[in-house]
C-alpha cells in the first residue's frame, strides 16, 4: 500500500500554500510538522481529495486518486481540524449518519460504532449531544468517525489542539492501537504529539518539505551537537545570534541555562542527547 | 435510502419537526378564526345583522338568502331590483333603503345589479349612479349586459387578435346563468386569504431550507462529508428532496388546517357560487371552490418552488443566514410585485418570474389576465405556471451540479 | 474604537451589495418613470403658466376651455385634471360625475369649498370619538393649494420610495441580527468581555447598523429626487401634497411629505437597530434573530392589509412595529387619526416611543452582561 504525491503545487490566488511536494506514504505514523501556516492542512485536505493540486497528482497505489474517486474514499479516514458536526445530534445519531455516507451497512454499522465507542470510552455518552462534550470527548469521537470505514489511510488535521496534557496522551495512545497496516498521517505544530509515536517525520515549512524520513535517523543526525550550559544573562544576546538555542532556563543571580545546537561547543558544556524538539527548532530556524 | 433516512432524521428531529408543522398548524388555526370569528353580515349600510358576529352572523345571512339560492335567473333579478327600488325612501343624496324581509332574500341580487350599474357607468364614461342606480327593468337586462361589459372588458384589456380570441372563448365557457349559496362571502374572504397565509408559509419554508446545505459549510460537516465514500454525490438526493419534503408538510399542515376549519364551519354548497358574482369581474369559468382549489394548488407549487429555490441559494453560500436574508428579500420583492406596485410590463415580468410568486398570484385570476408568450396567446396564469415549474427544475439541476462539483 | 467598529461593519460585502442593490432598485424603479416622460418638456412649459397658487378663476377658465370647447392645451387639461381630483378621489361619494363634460362650474369656481365638503362627507366615516379632532385638523389646512409643473411624477415615485423603504427595513434587520450573535457565534464575545471597554464597544455597536440605515435611506431619496427633479426640476417639490392626496391633513409641500417619510425611516431604522439589538444579544444566534425580525415585520405587512383602519388596539399595535414607519406614505395619503393626531405623526411618535423602550432595554442586557 502506497500514497505517493508527486510534485504536487497549491497555488491559492498570490499565495502558494504548498510547493512541489514529493512524498511516498508507506504503512506506519507520519508526523506532519511545521509552523502555522507552513502548508500543512492544504496538503492534507488535497489528500483527501477536497482540494485539487493546482499542479502534480496524488497517487494511489498506481492510480490517481480522482480517478479512483469513491473507491479510494472508501480507504480513508479523516478528521480535520476543525471537526465538524450537527449541534443537534448525539453521538450515536452522528456516527450513523457518517456511516451511512461512508456507505457502511446498518448491521455493521451497529457493530462497528459499538466497538468504537467502547474501544474510544465513548459508551457513556453515547446518547448525548455532541455539543454538550468535553473537547477531548469531541476529538475522540472525530477520531471514531475517522474510523468507522476501519480506514487503510487515516489523515487527522491538529488533533490534540486545545486538549489537556491527559487527553493528549490518551489520544496518543489511540492513535498507536488503531494504526496497525496503516497509513496514519498525523499533522500537528505540537512536537510532542509525534516524538512517541511517530515512525516516520516530514518537516514543512512555507509549503514546502524542509526534511523527511524515518524519525530516529533524522533525530540521530544532530547527534553530537547538542549541548547545555550555564551562561550570564547579558551573554544571551549575543549567543543567540551565533547559536541556535533549542530551550533555555532561568537559574537565578543572573545566570541562564541554555540547551544549543552547534558543531564547536562553549566551554564548559555538556553534550545532550537530541530529541525532536531540537532537531525540528534546528530545522526550521535554519530554513530561514 | 438509508443515506436518504439518515439525513432526514437529522434534519427533522422530531423537535425542530414538530416546531415547523405546529406553528404552521396554529396559524392556520388563528387565520381560519379571524376569517370567521371577525366576521359581520351587512347590506347596503342597513345595519342589518347588527349585534350579530362570527357563525351567528353567517349563519343568519345565509340563511335569508339561501331562500333564492341555486341558479341567478333573470326573472330573480327583476324581483330583486323591483324590490331594491320599491325600499328606497327619499330622494338623491338623502335616499336611504329601509330592509324588509323580502330585500334580505334578494340581497345578492340587489348588490349585483348595483354593482353591475356602477361597471357599466364606469365602462361608458358616465356619471357613477345615484339613487335609484337603475331602471325598473334593469334585472331582465342582467345577462345582456353582462355581456356588453365582459365584451367591452375584453376589447379594452387585450392587446392582440389572438389574445382577444382566448379571452372570449374562455369568457364564454362561463356558466350562465350564475349559481350562488349562502355564506359565499366568508368563503370569499377565506378564499382571498389564501395568498396572505401561503406567503406567511412560504417565509417558514424559506427558514427551515435555508440551512439545509449552507449550515454542513458552516459548522465544517462538509469537511467530513465530502470526504466520505457516497459523500456529497450520495446525499444529493436527500438535500434536493428535504425541503421539498418538508415544504409539501408545512404547507399541507397549515394550509390544510385552515381549509378545514373552513370547510367545517361554513356552508359547503357556497363553493359552488360563481366567482363571476362573488370575486369582482373575471372571465374564468369557475366556481368558488375551484378557485380555490386552484389557489391552493398555486399555493403549494409556489412554496415547493421556493423550497428548491432556496436549496440553491443555500448551496451557493456559507452562512444560513445569508441564505435567509437572500430568500425573504426574493419572497417579500415577489409579494410586493404581485400585490400590485405598478402596471409596469418591466416589474410585471419581474413579478413573474420570481420565485414563489406563484403562491401570490391572485390578481391573475381576476379580470382578463392574457398575455402573449412569442405571439401566441396563453392565460397568464398558466404562463406563471410554466415559469415556476422551470425555476423549480433548473433550481434543482443547479444544486445538483453545485453540490456534487467538488 | 468607534471608527474601528464602523469600518469592520461597514467595509464588507454585504454593505456594498446593498448600497448598490438599494441604487439599482432607486434608479431602475425611477428609469420606468422618466422613461415614459420624454416629451414632458413642452408640457412642462405649458404647465407652468398657472404654476404657483391654485386660483379658482384659473380653474374655471381651464373648465371652460376643456369643457366647451374642447381644448387640449395642457396649461387647461393640467388645471381640469385638479378639478378631477374631487370625482376621482373616493369615487360615488357626493361628486359622482364621471366625464368632464358633466363637471358643473361649481367645481372650478368653488373648488376649495367643494374640496371641503367632500371631505366633511369623508370624515364621517371615521369613529365617531375621532370625528371631532379630525374636523379641528381639517380646518387646519390652508388654502390655497399650490402646484408646479410636473408633481404629477412623484405620484408613482413616492410608491417606489415606499416599497424601498420595506426593503431598507429588511436588509437592516439582516445587518442588526448578527449586531452581538456574530461574536457569540464566533466566540469573540469570550475575549471581548474580558476588555476595559467592553461596554462601549457594546454599545457602539449599534452605531454602525444605524448608520447603514441612514446611508440607504438617504441613497433612496436622493436618488429618487434627483432623477425625478432632473426632469421636471426641483420646484416640484414646491407642489402642496395635496396634489398627490387631495383629501389629506396637514399644510406639506412634496418636499416636506418626502422628508416626512425620510424622518420616519430613519426613526423607524433607529427603532429596528435596538430592537434586533436586544434579539441578537439575547437569543445569542443570528438566525434565531432574523427569524424574529422577520416575523414581526410580516406580522406588520399582513396586519396592515387585515385590520381596518377603525379597530383601534391592533392598530395602535401594528403602529408601534418599526416597519409602520416605512407605510407613512399611506397614512399620509389618508385621514386617520390616532391619539387625536394625524396617522403618520401617530406612527412616527409610537415608533420613537419603542425605539426608546428597545434602546432602554438594550443598555439594561449590556449592563447586565453576558452569560456566554
Amino acid at each position: 500500500m502506497e500514497l505517493k504525491i508527486d510534485k504536487v503545487t497549491k497555488q491559492f490566488k498570490d499565495l502558494k500554500a504548498v510547493k512541489d511536494v514529493d512524498l511516498n506514504f508507506t504503512p506506519g505514523i507520519w508526523g506532519l510538522l511545521g509552523p502555522n501556516g507552513a502548508g500543512k492542512t492544504t496538503l492534507m485536505r488535497m489528500m483527501v481529495g477536497n482540494l485539487r493540486p493546482s499542479r502534480g497528482e496524488i497517487y494511489f497505489d498506481g492510480d490517481t486518486i480522482h480517478s479512483l474517486g469513491g473507491e479510494y474514499l472508501e480507504r480513508i479516514g479523516y478528521l480535520p481540524q476543525h471537526f465538524g458536526y450537527d449541534k443537534n445530534q448525539s453521538v450515536e445519531d452522528f456516527l450513523h449518519y457518517i456511516g451511512s455516507l461512508k456507505g457502511i451497512d446498518k448491521a455493521t454499522r451497529h457493530k462497528r460504532i459499538a466497538d468504537l465507542l467502547e474501544q474510544f470510552n465513548l459508551s457513556d455518552v453515547k446518547s448525548k449531544k455532541i455539543d454538550k462534550l468535553s473537547g477531548g470527548m469531541k476529538r475522540r469521537v472525530g477520531i471514531c468517525q475517522a474510523m468507522l470505514n476501519n480506514p487503510d489511510i487515516l489523515i487527522v488535521d491538529e488533533p490534540t489542539a486545545g486538549l489537556d496534557i491527559e487527553e493528549r496522551r490518551n489520544f496518543r495512545q489511540y492513535l498507536t492501537a488503531i494504526s496497525k497496516d496503516k497509513i496514519v498521517i498525523l499533522s500537528t505544530h505540537i512536537v510532542s504529539d509525534v516524538e512517541f509515536i511517530a515512525n516516520y517525520l516530514i518537516l514543512m515549512e512555507d509549503g514546502a518539505i524542509i526534511e523527511s524520513g524515518e524519525c530516529n535517523t533524522l533525530i540521530n543526525s544532530i547527534d553530537g551537537m547538542i549541548f547545555e550550559t550555564v551562561v550570564e544573562d547579558e551573554e544571551m544576546k549575543i549567543l543567540e545570534q551565533k547559536y541556535c538555542i533549542v530551550n533555555f532556563h532561568n537559574e537565578g543571580d543572573g545566570k541562564v541555562r541554555i540547551r544549543y545546537i552547534s558543531k564547536l561547543p562553549l566551554k564548559n558544556s555538556k553534550l545532550m542527547k537530541p530529541d525532536l524538539n531540537d532537531y525540528y527548532l534546528s530545522k526550521v530556524r535554519g530554513a530561514k | 435510502m438509508d443515506i436518504f433516512i439518515s439525513e432526514l432524521k437529522r434534519q427533522m428531529n422530531v423537535k425542530r419537526f414538530i416546531s415547523y408543522i405546529l406553528i404552521s398548524i396554529i396559524l392556520g388555526g388563528l387565520w381560519a378564526w379571524f376569517i370567521i370569528g371577525g366576521r359581520t353580515e351587512g347590506f347596503m349600510m342597513t345595519g342589518c345583522y347588527k349585534g350579530l358576529k362570527g357563525m351567528e352572523a353567517i349563519e343568519a345571512a345565509a340563511k335569508d338568502r339561501n331562500v333564492y339560492a341555486g341558479k341567478m335567473t333573470t326573472n330573480n333579478f327583476q324581483r330583486g331590483s323591483e324590490v331594491l327600488l320599491d325600499s328606497a325612501k327619499g330622494k338623491g343624496d338623502e335616499s336611504e333603503i329601509i330592509m324588509n324581509d323580502e330585500l334580505l332574500k334578494l340581497e345578492v341580487y340587489a348588490d349585483t345589479l348595483v354593482t353591475q350599474s356602477f361597471r357599466l357607468s364606469r365602462m361608458s364614461g358616465e356619471s357613477y349612479p345615484k339613487f335609484p342606480w337603475f331602471s325598473r327593468d334593469f334585472g331582465s337586462h342582467f345577462y345582456e349586459n353582462e355581456e356588453l361589459y365582459y365584451q367591452n372588458l375584453i376589447d379594452t384589456s387585450t392587446k392582440n387578435q389572438a389574445e382577444k380570441e382566448l379571452a372570449l372563448k374562455t369568457w364564454n365557457k362561463v356558466e350562465k346563468p350564475y349559481t350562488y349559496y349562502g355564506g359565499f362571502e366568508v368563503w370569499r374572504d377565506g378564499v382571498e386569504h389564501i395568498q396572505m397565509f401561503g406567503f406567511v408559509l412560504l417565509i417558514i419554508v424559506s427558514f427551515f431550507a435555508s440551512g439545509i446545505i449552507a449550515r454542513d459549510k458552516e459548522c465544517g460537516l462538509d469537511e467530513i462529508i465530502s470526504t466520505t465514500s457516497e459523500g456529497r454525490r450520495g446525499l444529493l438526493f436527500a438535500k434536493l428532496f428535504i425541503p421539498v419534503i418538508m415544504g409539501f408538510l408545512i404547507y399541507t399542515a397549515g394550509m390544510g388546517t385552515y381549509i378545514a376549519i373552513l370547510k367545517h364551519f361554513l356552508p359547503a354548497n357556497a363553493l359552488e357560487t360563481s366567482i363571476q358574482v362573488c370575486c369582482g369581474a373575471t372571465i374564468l369559468p369557475y366556481n368558488l371552490g375551484e378557485l380555490m382549489d386552484k389557489m391552493v394548488l398555486f399555493g403549494l407549487i409556489g412554496t415547493l418552488t421556493i423550497s428548491a429555490f432556496t436549496t440553491f441559494v443555500s448551496s451557493k453560500v456559507n452562512k444560513t443566514s445569508t441564505a435567509m436574508s437572500i430568500i425573504v428579500l426574493i419572497i417579500i420583492s415577489g409579494f410586493l410585485l404581485s400585490m400590485g406596485l405598478d402596471d409596469s410590463p418591466i416589474l410585471k415580468t419581474m413579478s413573474l418570474i420570481m420565485p414563489g410568486s406563484l403562491a401570490f398570484s391572485g390578481a391573475e385570476f381576476g379580470t382578463v389576465q392574457v398575455v402573449s408568450v412569442f405571439g401566441k396567446a396563453m392565460m397568464s396564469l398558466k404562463f406563471h405556471l410554466f415559469i415556476s415549474m422551470l425555476i423549480f427544475f433548473i433550481s434543482l439541476i443547479m444544486i445538483s451540479w453545485n453540490y456534487v462539483r467538488r | 474604537m468607534l471608527f474601528l467598529e464602523m469600518k469592520r461593519r461597514l467595509c464588507s460585502k454585504y454593505t456594498l451589495f446593498s448600497v448598490i442593490g438599494i441604487l439599482i432598485i432607486t434608479v431602475g424603479l425611477n428609469l420606468i418613470i422618466v422613461e415614459d416622460q420624454k416629451d414632458i418638456a413642452v408640457s412642462l412649459q405649458e404647465e407652468a403658466v398657472y404654476e404657483g397658487d391654485i386660483k379658482e378663476e384659473n380653474l374655471l377658465l381651464s373648465l371652460k376651455k376643456v369643457r366647451d370647447e374642447k381644448s387640449e392645451d395642457r396649461r387647461y387639461t393640467s388645471q381640469a385634471f385638479i378639478i378631477g381630483g374631487l370625482t376621482h378621489n373616493y369615487p360615488g361619494i357626493l361628486y359622482t360625475e364621471n366625464k368632464i363634460e358633466d363637471y358643473p362650474d361649481k367645481y372650478a369656481a368653488e373648488f376649495y369649498q367643494c374640496w371641503r365638503n367632500k371631505f366633511k362627507v369623508l370624515l364621517k366615516r371615521l369613529p365617531t370619538k375621532e370625528q371631532k379632532s379630525a374636523l379641528t385638523k381639517l380646518n387646519e389646512v390652508k388654502i390655497p393649494f399650490a402646484q408646479y409643473p410636473g408633481y404629477y411624477l412623484y405620484y408613482t415615485a413616492l410608491e417606489n420610495m415606499q416599497v424601498i423603504f420595506i426593503i431598507i427595513i429588511f436588509l437592516v434587520t439582516f445587518f442588526a441580527s448578527g449586531a452581538y450573535s456574530d461574536s457569540f457565534e464566533d466566540e469573540s464575545m469570550e475575549i471581548i468581555t474580558t476588555t476595559k471597554a467592553y461596554k462601549k464597544n457594546m454599545m457602539i455597536r449599534i452605531l454602525p447598523v444605524i448608520f447603514y440605515g441612514i446611508l440607504l435611506t438617504i441613497i433612496a431619496v436622493l436618488g429618487t429626487v434627483g432623477m425625478i427633479s432632473s426632469v421636471v426640476g426641483f420646484k416640484a417639490l414646491k407642489t402642496s401634497y395635496k396634489m398627490i392626496s387631495l383629501f389629506s391633513f396637514g399644510n406639506l409641500s412634496i418636499g416636506q411629505a418626502i422628508m416626512i417619510m425620510m424622518l420616519a425611516e430613519i426613526i423607524g431604522v433607529f427603532a429596528l437597530s435596538t430592537l434586533m439589538g436586544c434579539f441578537s444579544f439575547k437569543t445569542k444566534k443570528t438566525t434565531t434573530a432574523i427569524g424574529i425580525g422577520v416575523s414581526m415585520n410580516v406580522f406588520f405587512m399582513i396586519g396592515s392589509r387585515l385590520v381596518p383602519s377603525s379597530a383601534s388596539f391592533m392598530k395602535y399595535l401594528l403602529n408601534a412595529i418599526p416597519m409602520a414607519s416605512s407605510y407613512v406614505l399611506s397614512s399620509m395619503n389618508g385621514f386617520s387619526i390616532c391619539f387625536g393626531i394625524w396617522e403618520p405623526y401617530a406612527i412616527i411618535l409610537e415608533v420613537s416611543a419603542v425605539s426608546l423602550v428597545a434602546l432602554g432595554q438594550l443598555l439594561g442586557l449590556l449592563n447586565s452582561g453576558t452569560d456566554t
